[in-house]
C-alpha cells in the first residue's frame, strides 16, 4: 500500500516536471520577431524598476529571483513565475491579485504596466537580451534604501507671503509643497505662544514668569534666536530629549518577566544619555558608542563612557528563570529587532521566522545580523574614573596596612589548627573544621582577630560598576539560521554580516585579528551603520522632526520599508539628512535649524479651508496643538509649584504609590517607597522604570509599558487622567505647595495672587473676565489658604495647563 | 437594573449624543468602521462609543473568570481511571515522558478527589467543585487545551493576549476596541485581582499594548474603593466638587473658544464630566449591601472563605449588568500557596482555592441565568496550563502546559459538552488538541468577529489578537 501511494507520487512529480519542461522549451523556442523585442523591453524594464528590489540575485524573497532567465524560469517556493499564457502564470496572478495580496505590496503596478507584462506573458516571456538590466542604486530600487543626496532647495522666495518669509531651506520645501495644493501658510505665532512652544518643545518645563518678561522685553531683532540658543545649552534640554530615546531603546530599570528584577545600575546609561544630548554628542558617535562602545579603541574617559553606553544592548527585558537556548534567540531578536528599528527604521524582527513579507531583508540576513550580536553577553563591569580607581587603590593600601599586623599575629594560630587538622585526619578542613583545632589556650585571641579583620574587610572599596555587554571571547562557534525562529531547530550555518541588499551590507565578517580580546563583529557593525548608510541619518532627523511638530515626515518612525508611510515632504527629508551629515551629525545645530523656520514659528489656529484639503496638517500649514507628555506634565507641576528638585543623574527614585500596587515578589517588594518630598520631587526621567508597575501619575498620561522599542507614544484622553489630576494626591499636595508659593511671592491680595497663578502656569495675565471668575470662585472656597489652593488644584486641571499651542 | 440606574444612564447618554452631536468625531469613527468591517486605525474622538462587530453576535459581554498558578484538569474536571490503575508506578523512562517541569517526575498520582456526575448530561465534576457540578448543564468544556510556555508569567500572558512577552493587548482590550462600551459611566474592561497577591505578569495582563491607552484594564478593587483616585481627598464634598468642575468647565470653555475646532479640548472637557460620574456609578456599582440576602447567600457573601471572590463575582454581574464589556476575575496571585500553584501538595491547596472559588462561581452562573443574562453574557474558566498526573515531591503536582481544561458558559455556548480529550492519564492532549487561539477566535465568533479581521496596524503589520492562527471551536457552540 505505501509503496503504491510512493509510486503514485513520484509519477506525478514526473507529470508535473515534463509540463514545467514543456513550457520552458516554449520559452527559448519562441522567435523573437521586431515587435516583440519591444515588448520584451518594455517588460523587463517593468520587472527592474517594480519587482527587481525584492527579487534579485543577492536578495531572493520567496526564493524568486527575477533577474535573470534562468531565475525567470525556476521560480521561487510557489513554483515557476510564467506557465503558458498570462492567464495561467502565476507572475500574473499576483500582480492581479486583490488588495493585500497582490504583488508589489505597496504599490500597485499601473494598468499599462500590468497590461505590458500581459502581453509579453502571453508572446512567450522572452528576455530581451539576456537579463534586465540590474536595479539602480545597488541592489535596490525602494527609495530609503538609496543613498541621499542633497536635492535643490525650490526656488519659492520671492513668492513667499510675507508672514512666512523664507528662514532657511525648510520653509522653502515646506511652501513648495503647500502652493502645489494651492494651500498657504499660517503667520507666526505671537511672542507668548512661540516662548512657551520652544521652551516645553527643549526643556519639558514651562518658561518662569521672569524669563517671559525678559523675553517679551527683548526688542533685539534676534531675541528669539538668543532664545533658542540659551535653551538649547541648558541642562534640561538633555533632560528632555533623553526621555524620547528611552523610548526607542525600550529602557527600564527592571528587567520584567517573573520577578521583574531590579537592575540597580540601569541609570548609568539613562545618564549616558542625557549627558550625550547635552554635549551634543555627534549622532554617529552616539550611535557607534551604544552598538559597540567597548570594542571601541578609545582613551580612558571614553572608554569608560563607551562600556556604560552598551546598556542600549543591556536595557532590554530578559526571563531570568528559563534559562534556554530559546529565551537566549529571543534575547538577541530583542536586540535585533531594536536595532533594526532604532538605527535603521526597520522592522528586522519580520524577518525572524520568514523572508520578509515587504522588505527586501531575507530570512539569513536577520540571522547574519543576530550573529553579529550572539558573541556578547550581559554583564557587570568596572567602570571607574582614574581619580575613583586611584582612591579605593590607596584606601585599599591603606586598609592592607592596617590588616598586616592582624594577619601577621593570625598566622601561627591558623598553622597550629592547620596541624591539628592534618593530625585529625582532616587534609583540606573548612573554617569550622578549622575553628574546632585552634589550641585551647590560643582560642580567644583567635576570635577576636578573626572578627577584627572580617570587619576591616567589609571597608574594603569597591569600583563603580555598569549593566554593559561584552563578547566572552574573540571566537564563537558558528552561527546558524533557526527554522520558524525555533531554538530547537537549526538550518544553515550563516557567517556574521549585516542586509544584503543596503548599500555593502552583502560582508561575511571574519574572525577577530590575533590577541582580540573580543570578535568585533559589533565593532564592523557599528561602522557599517555610520558609513554610508542611506538610513540612519534619515531615520535620526525624521524623529527630530516628529518630536518639534507632531508628525513624521515619515510618519511610521521606526518602519522606513515598503509598509510603512511614504514621506510626506520626500526632498526635505533628504535635504535634512545630508546637511546633518555634513554639520557632523549635530542634533543640536538640526534643532537650532527647525526651531528658527518660519514652518516651527507658524500659528496653531484651525484655518477652514486647509482643514477641509489636509486635516491631517501633513503639509505643515499651521502648527498642531499638542498636549505635554506624561513627563512633562508632572514635572510642570512641580516646577509651577516650585517644589521641583533639579539635581540631575543618580539612581532612580521612587515617588509614593498607592499601597494597593504593591506587591511582594521573589525578589522582595516591588516597589520601594520614597518620601512624599524634595528627594523624589525630581524630574520625571529619574523616576524608576518598573517594567511591572509604572508610576500612575506617568502611566494614565500614556507613558508606555516598555517591552519593546517605543517610536510614537499614544496620546489619549480618559476619565482616569481626570480622576488623577482630581482626586490624586500627588496634585492635591502639589496644588497645597503651589498656593503656598503664590501666598508667599503674591501676598494675600486675592486679585494678586490671581495674577501670580496665571503667570506662573499660563506665562500671562487673566483677562478681566477670568479675574473676576477666579475671584468669584475662591470667594466660596473657604478661609485661609483654601481658596487659593482650590484655585490652584483647578488650574492643575485646566486644558491650557497641558496643551501647548 | 434599578430605576434610579436607568434614568442616570439615560441621561448620560442624551448627554454624550448632545456633545457628540456637535462634534464630527464619533460619527466620523462610525462611518470609518463601515466598509469590510475591519476597524478603523487610530483614536476616535470617543473611542468607548458603542459600534457594531461584523456580524450580529450572541454575546455582548464576557465575564473572564482565571485561576492564576495552573488548575489541576485530573482532579477537577477531566477523570482519569487510568491514572487510579497506574496509581504510585514510576514514569521514568516510559516512552514520550519528560517532565515538562523543572521538577524531577515521581511516581503517577491518583486523583486524591471523587468524581459526581451531575445534571442531565451526567457529565463528571470532581468534589472540589461541587457546587460548580450543578451547573454542568451550562458548561462547554475543553479538555484538551495546550499552552505554548512551562512558566507562568509568559503562560499567563500567552493565555491572555496571545503572546508569551508582554506587550500585546489582552482579550479584553482587543473586545473594547472592537465593540467600544455601553455604559459612558464606566470603564469598558474591568479586572479584579486577587486583593492578597497580583497575579504573574502584573497589569501587563490588562494593559492594551499597542492599541490606544482607552482601552486597556481599569483596575477596581472589590473591597473599598473601585478605581485609583476615584473618591476626592478627605473633606471635599460632592458639592464642592461640582463648583470646581463648573469652574474648570467655565475657564476650559474659555480656552476652547480661542481654539475653535479643536476636537481633542472638548473630548478632555468630556473625560472631565465622566470622571464625576463614574465616581457616583462605580461607587453605587460597588455597593453590594442592597443585594438581597437570597443573592448575597447564593454568592456565599457570608461564608468566611468564599465572602471575597463572592464580592468580585457579584460585582463583576453587577458591572455587566451595566454595560461594562469585559470584566476579568483573578483568584490566586504571587507565588506558590497563594495561587493554585501546587507544587507541595495538592490537597491542601486546591481545597482551599477552590473552597474559595466555588460557591462563587456557581452563584454567578445561577445568578445570570436567573435574570436572563445567560441570552448575553458569556462567562470563561481558564488558567494558564494544567498540572502533572504524577508527583512532585511527594504530594504535589509540577505544571503542564500539555493538556488542561477551560469552559465556557452562557449566550451561544452549548451547554453539558466536553470537546476534546486528553491521553488516558491526562498527561498530554491527544484528540482535537486546542490552542488559546482557538478559544479567542472562538470568544471572539460569539462576540460577533471574524477573529481575522479584527486586527490593528503595528510594526508593519496587521495585528490579530490570534496572531497567525486560531481556528473557531464549533463544537461547543449552540
Amino acid at each position: 500500500m505505501r509503496l503504491l501511494r510512493t509510486s503514485k507520487r513520484m509519477a506525478m512529480i514526473t507529470v508535473r516536471w515534463l509540463l514545467f519542461s514543456a513550457v520552458s522549451i516554449v520559452v527559448s523556442v519562441l522567435p523573437t520577431t521586431g515587435r516583440a523585442q519591444g515588448v520584451a523591453a518594455s517588460a523587463t524594464k517593468v520587472l527592474a524598476d517594480r519587482c527587481l528590489s525584492c527579487h534579485n540575485t543577492t536578495v531572493r524573497l520567496g526564493g524568486l529571483d527575477l533577474s535573470t532567465a534562468a531565475g525567470f524560469k525556476a521560480g521561487g517556493k510557489h513554483g515557476s513565475a510564467a506557465r503558458g499564457k498570462a492567464a495561467t502564470s502565476l507572475i500574473y496572478k499576483r500582480i492581479t491579485a486583490p488588495n493585500g495580496e497582490q504583488m508589489p505590496p505597496a504599490d500597485r503596478l499601473t494598468p499599462q504596466q500590468i497590461s505590458t507584462i500581459k502581453s509579453w506573458l502571453d508572446a512567450g516571456a522572452a528576455f530581451a537580451g539576456s537579463a534586465p538590466p540590474a536595479p539602480a542604486g545597488g541592489a535596490s530600487g525602494w527609495w530609503a534604501f538609496r543613498k541621499p543626496v542633497l536635492p535643490p532647495v525650490p526656488g519659492v522666495a520671492r513668492v513667499a507671503p510675507v508672514t512666512f518669509p523664507i528662514r532657511n531651506p525648510i520653509d522653502a520645501f515646506v511652501l513648495a509643497k503647500l502652493k502645489k495644493q494651492g494651500l498657504v501658510p499660517s503667520a507666526a505665532a505671537d511672542r507668548k505662544t512661540l516662548l512657551r512652544r520652544v521652551t516645553f518643545d527643549i526643556t519639558g518645563l514651562p518658561p518662569t514668569p521672569e524669563e517671559a518678561v525678559a523675553f517679551l522685553a527683548d526688542k533685539r531683532p534676534d531675541a528669539y534666536e538668543r532664545l533658542v540658543d540659551r535653551l538649547l545649552f541648558t541642562p534640561a534640554y538633555g533632560e528632555r530629549w533623553a526621555r524620547h530615546w528611552l523610548d526607542i531603546v525600550r529602557y527600564a530599570d527592571s528587567g520584567g518577566f517573573e520577578g521583574d528584577r531590579d537592575r540597580p545600575l540601569a541609570f548609568k546609561y539613562r545618564d549616558f544619555v542625557v549627558n550625550a544630548f547635552n554635549r551634543d554628542m555627534p549622532y554617529d558617535q552616539f550611535v557607534k558608542l551604544q552598538v559597540a562602545g567597548d570594542e571601541m579603541k578609545l582613551n580612558a574617559d571614553a572608554a569608560r563612557e563607551g562600556i556604560v553606553a552598551t546598556g542600549f544592548l543591556a536595557c532590554g527585558p530578559v526571563d531570568i528563570v528559563m534559562i534556554n537556548d530559546q529565551n537566549r534567540a529571543n534575547e538577541l531578536d530583542d536586540i535585533v529587532s531594536t536595532t533594526g528599528g532604532a538605527f535603521l527604521g526597520l522592522t528586522l524582527g519580520c524577518a525572524r521566522c520568514h523572508d520578509h513579507k515587504y522588505d527586501p531583508i531575507t530570512q539569513k540576513d536577520y540571522y547574519r545580523l543576530s550573529a553579529v550580536f550572539a558573541p556578547s553577553e550581559r554583564r557587570e563591569i568596572d567602570v571607574p574614573t582614574d581619580n575613583e580607581r586611584k582612591a579605593a587603590d590607596e584606601a585599599n593600601a591603606r586598609l592592607d596596612t592596617k590588616l598586616a599586623p592582624l594577619l601577621a599575629e593570625l598566622a601561627p594560630i591558623t598553622a597550629a589548627a592547620t596541624a591539628a587538622c592534618h593530625l585529625a585526619g582532616l587534609a583540606a578542613p573548612n573554617p569550622e573544621q578549622l575553628a574546632m583545632h585552634v589550641p585551647t589556650e590560643s582560642f580567644k585571641r583567635y576570635s577576636e582577630l578573626s572578627k577584627d579583620i572580617a570587619e576591616l574587610e567589609k571597608t574594603r572599596a569597591s569600583l563603580p560598576k555598569a549593566m554593559a555587554v561584552t563578547d566572552r571571547s574573540a571566537t564563537f562557534p558558528p552561527s546558524h539560521l533557526l527554522i520558524r525562529g525555533e531554538a530547537s531547530r537549526p538550518g544553515e550555518e550563516v557567517k556574521p554580516g549585516f542586509i544584503c541588499s543596503l548599500p555593502g551590507g552583502n560582508v561575511d565578517l571574519g574572525a577577530a585579528p590575533p590577541g582580540a580580546t573580543s570578535t568585533g563583529r559589533r565593532l564592523a557593525l557599528a561602522d557599517w551603520l555610520t558609513k554610508d548608510n542611506p538610513l540612519l541619518a534619515r531615520v535620526w532627523v525624521n524623529r527630530v522632526w516628529r518630536q518639534h511638530f507632531g508628525h513624521g515626515i515619515v510618519d511610521t518612525p521606526s518602519n522606513f520599508g515598503i509598509s510603512g508611510q511614504l514621506p510626506s515632504h520626500p526632498e526635505l527629508l533628504d535635504w535634512l539628512a545630508v546637511t546633518f551629515e555634513s554639520n557632523g551629525w549635530s542634533t543640536r545645530k538640526l534643532h537650532r535649524m527647525i526651531l528658527l523656520s518660519s514652518a516651527y514659528r507658524q500659528a496653531s489656529s484651525i484655518r477652514q479651508a486647509p482643514q477641509a484639503v489636509d486635516p491631517q496638517n501633513r503639509l505643515l500649514w499651521r502648527m498642531p496643538v499638542r498636549r505635554l507628555e506624561a513627563e512633562a506634565i508632572r514635572d510642570t507641576v512641580l516646577a509651577v509649584s516650585g517644589a521641583l528638585n533639579r539635581s540631575t543623574g543618580g539612581p532612580a527614585v521612587y515617588p509614593p504609590v498607592d499601597p494597593t500596587l504593591r506587591a511582594d515578589t521573589f525578589q522582595g517588594p516591588n516597589w520601594q517607597d520614597g518620601e512624599d518630598g524634595p528627594s523624589t520631587w525630581r524630574r520625571s526621567i529619574y523616576v524608576k522604570v518598573k517594567r511591572s508597575l509604572l508610576l500612575p501619575e506617568l502611566e494614565v498620561f500614556d507613558c508606555p509599558e516598555i517591552t519593546n522599542s517605543v517610536a510614537a507614544r499614544s496620546i489619549t484622553t480618559t476619565p482616569t487622567q481626570a480622576l488623577t489630576l482630581l482626586n490624586g494626591p500627588f496634585a492635591n499636595r502639589q496644588a497645597v505647595l503651589f498656593a503656598e508659593r503664590v501666598n508667599k511671592e503674591a501676598g494675600s491680595d486675592a486679585a494678586a495672587q490671581v495674577k501670580r497663578v496665571f503667570s506662573l502656569a499660563f506665562n500671562r495675565l487673566p483677562s478681566v473676565a477670568e479675574l473676576a471668575d477666579c475671584r468669584a470662585f475662591m470667594a466660596k472656597r473657604g478661609e485661609g489658604l483654601a481658596p487659593l489652593t482650590s484655585l490652584c488644584h483647578a488650574v492643575l486641571n485646566m486644558n491650557e495647563f497641558v496643551y501647548v499651542d | 437594573m434599578t430605576e434610579d440606574n436607568k434614568t442616570h444612564r439615560i441621561i448620560a447618554r442624551r448627554e454624550f449624543l448632545n456633545q457628540a452631536g456637535g462634534g464630527i468625531g464619533s460619527l466620523a469613527f462610525a462611518s470609518l468602521l463601515a466598509g469590510d468591517g475591519a476597524l478603523a486605525q487610530g483614536e476616535p474622538a470617543d473611542p468607548m462609543h458603542p459600534r457594531k462587530p461584523h456580524f450580529p453576535g450572541k454575546v455582548k459581554r464576557v465575564i473572564s473568570i482565571f485561576l492564576f498558578g495552573g488548575l489541576s484538569q485530573v482532579d477537577s474536571f477531566d477523570p482519569k481511571i487510568e491514572l487510579e490503575k497506574q496509581d504510585g508506578q514510576s514514569v521514568v523512562g516510559r516512552k514520550g515522558f519528560d517532565t515538562g517541569g523543572r521538577s524531577a517526575p515521581g511516581h503517577l498520582m491518583k486523583s486524591p478527589w471523587g468524581f459526581k456526575r451531575y445534571g442531565k448530561s451526567g457529565l463528571p465534576v470532581s468534589d472540589l467543585f461541587p457546587n460548580i457540578g450543578t451547573c454542568v448543564d451550562d458548561l462547554a468544556q475543553i479538555r484538551s487545551m495546550t499552552s505554548a510556555s512551562n512558566n507562568h508569567v509568559p503562560a499567563v500572558y500567552h493565555m491572555l493576549t496571545g503572546s508569551t512577552i508582554s506587550g500585546r493587548p489582552g482579550l479584553g482590550s482587543w473586545i473594547t476596541y472592537g465593540l467600544g462600551t455601553e455604559n459612558e459611566n464606566l470603564p469598558g474592561f474591568i479586572v479584579m485581582t486577587d486583593p492578597r497577591a497580583l497575579v504573574g505578569g502584573g497589569a501587563g495582563n490588562w494593559n492594551s499594548g499597542f492599541l490606544p491607552a482607552s482601552y486597556q484594564g481599569v483596575q477596581f478593587r472589590s473591597t473599598g474603593l473601585p478605581v485609583l483616585n476615584l473618591n476626592p481627598p478627605t473633606g471635599v464634598t460632592r458639592e464642592s466638587e461640582r463648583q470646581e468642575l463648573d469652574f474648570l468647565h467655565r475657564m476650559n470653555d474659555e480656552y476652547l473658544r480661542s481654539h475653535p475646532g479643536e476636537q481633542e479640548l472638548a473630548a478632555r472637557i468630556r473625560t472631565y464630566e465622566l470622571a464625576y460620574r463614574m465616581q457616583t456609578e462605580a461607587a453605587q456599582t460597588v455597593d453590594i449591601d442592597k443585594e438581597s440576602p437570597t443573592t448575597r447567600k447564593m454568592y456565599g457573601l457570608d461564608g468566611p472563605e468564599t465572602q471575597m471572590f463572592g464580592r468580585q463575582c457579584l460585582m463583576a454581574r453587577r458591572l455587566v449588568e451595566r454595560g461594562v464589556r469585559f470584566v476579568q476575575l483573578y483568584s490566586g496571585g504571587g507565588v506558590f500557596d497563594q495561587s493554585w500553584d501546587a507544587h507541595n501538595g495538592m490537597v491542601a491547596n486546591h481545597t482551599k482555592r477552590a473552597g474559595e472559588i466555588d460557591l462563587p462561581v456557581a452563584g454567578l452562573l445561577k445568578d445570570l441565568k436567573q435574570r436572563g443574562m445567560f441570552e448575553n453574557t458569556l462567562v470563561v474558566f481558564h488558567t494558564e496550563f494544567g498540572r502533572m498526573p504524577f508527583t512532585e515531591g511527594s504530594t504535589g503536582r509540577d505544571h503542564n502546559p500539555n493538556a488542561f481544561t477551560v469552559w465556557l458558559a452562557g449566550a451561544g455556548v452549548k451547554g453539558g459538552t466536553v470537546y476534546g480529550s486528553s491521553d488516558e492519564i491526562g498527561y498530554k492532549a491527544a484528540d482535537n488538541v486546542q490552542t488559546v487561539y482557538d478559544l479567542n477566535a472562538t470568544i471572539l465568533h460569539l462576540l460577533g468577529f471574524d477573529h481575522k479581521k479584527l486586527t490593528y496596524r503595528y510594526l508593519g503589520r496587521d495585528m490579530r489578537l490570534t496572531d497567525v492562527s486560531g481556528e473557531v471551536i464549533r463544537p461547543v457552540l449552540a
